[in-house]
């Protein structure tokens, strides 16, 4: 739930950097709200940590070190090019959203309390990430390259936050009913999602197809991966990320924290 | 002795703060339980990540923390289920689509 949350704070940070560089006043809007979407469900998800495990959503932004956060890595920098800010969109985004179907009706009732409603949210931005991808996937010669680019891109980070197929934790998830279906098996719905959303489009992101499933072309190596991170290298977001997500130039006016 | 029809009244008067129209025509109020002098009101919002939530929760703990009989109340906020646009009254459908909301 925390590198979720993790993940869905640092896509608001990026979805309101790009709200006034769009290339498209629509584009613009849609950013604008899903950034404030992504925000609502990272407030949503830190209160539910806060009244269930105690976690303290102040410490949980303002305490943690650099290396403690569990993003997906393709967030640790900024999206340079608006095909970027797509392959996001659609697959580090998508892959979010297809693990928070994995919790509806969710034997954990917190959860399963506002699940709906996000997921609900959630298909507004897949629908505006696969209309942007078929766009660039079809104006041009120049941007269907940059598509295909910014795609391995960002799929190859998504993959590695997902993790491995199955292990441990997430299978004592499935056993207690948090998750709905196997790890595995939502794995396999985000890849087949996406692997045929890249075929239609005939954009080339690392993916082939097996056995009528969509999978990695090259085999993934989670040898070094950590659960905790979600990663398989030391890697972290930005410094400069986090400090404007933390406010820390203006922490002097934040509410409540007066002297 | 305070009724569950007149919590609802005042709740009909409590509006959101972009256009003119009432949170239960919005269909934002769930369910009102009234307990002696103790109010529950069970509200949703538009989107999880609604701007205007703290100060519709506050619009709607005064409005009722206003009515005669009443000594406490608590807004619970609930998503499910998720709002729709099928929770909007025909008035509320009137109203939006005055202001060129398509609904």
């Amino acid at each position: 739930m925390l590198a979720t949350a993790d993940t869905k704070l640092f896509l608001g940070f990026h979805y309101g950097e790009w709200t006034f560089g769009t290339p498209a006043l629509e584009a613009c809007i849609a950013a604008c709200s899903m950034s404030q979407d992504e925000f609502g469900h990272w407030r949503l998800l830190h209160a539910c940590l806060n009244t269930q495990f105690g976690d303290s959503p102040e410490a949980l932004i303002e305490k943690r070190a650099l290396e403690e956060f569990a993003n997906v890595p393709c967030l640790d920098r900024p999206l340079v090019k608006w095909a970027d800010f797509v392959a996001v969109n659609l697959f580090t985004d998508g892959a979010l959203t297809v693990i928070l179907t994995g919790l509806q009706r969710s034997a954990f009732e917190p959860v399963a309390n506002f699940i709906d409603k996000m997921v609900e949210e959630e298909k507004h931005h897949l629908r505006n990430a696969q209309g942007w991808f078929r766009t660039l996937a079809t104006y041009n010669s120049q941007t269907k390259a940059a598509l295909e680019e910014a795609s391995r891109w960002a799929l190859s980070p998504t993959l590695e936050w997902l993790g491995p197929p199955e292990h441990a934790t997430l299978k004592t998830l499935e056993q207690y009913g948090i998750l709905n279906s196997s790890w595995e098996s939502l794995r396999q719905r985000f890849l087949d999602w996406v692997g045929a959303i890249a075929q239609e489009q005939k954009i080339a992101v690392g993916l082939e197809q097996r056995n009528g499933h969509w999978a990695p072309a090259l085999p993934l190596d989670f040898s070094q991966w950590t659960p905790a991170r979600r990663r398989c290298t030391a890697t972290h977001p930005d410094e400069k990320i986090l400090y404007h997500l933390r406010g820390s130039k203006n922490a002097i006016f934040k509410l409540g924290e007066h002297n | 002795m305070l009724e569950t029809k007149t919590v609802w009244s005042a709740l009909a008067e409590v509006t959101d703060p972009e256009i003119p129209i009432s949170i239960v025509d919005m269909g934002l109020i769930y369910a009102v339980r009234v307990e002696r002098a103790h109010v529950d009101v069970d509200m949703t919002f538009t989107a999880i990540a609604c701007p205007a939530m703290e100060m519709l929760i506050a619009d709607v703990r005064d409005k009722v923390s206003g009515l005669p009989g009443v000594d406490s109340v608590k807004v619970n906020v609930v998503w499910n289920p998720p709002w729709t646009k099928s929770r909007l009254s025909e008035q509320g459908r009137d109203i939006l689509q005055s202001f060129g909301v398509a609904v």
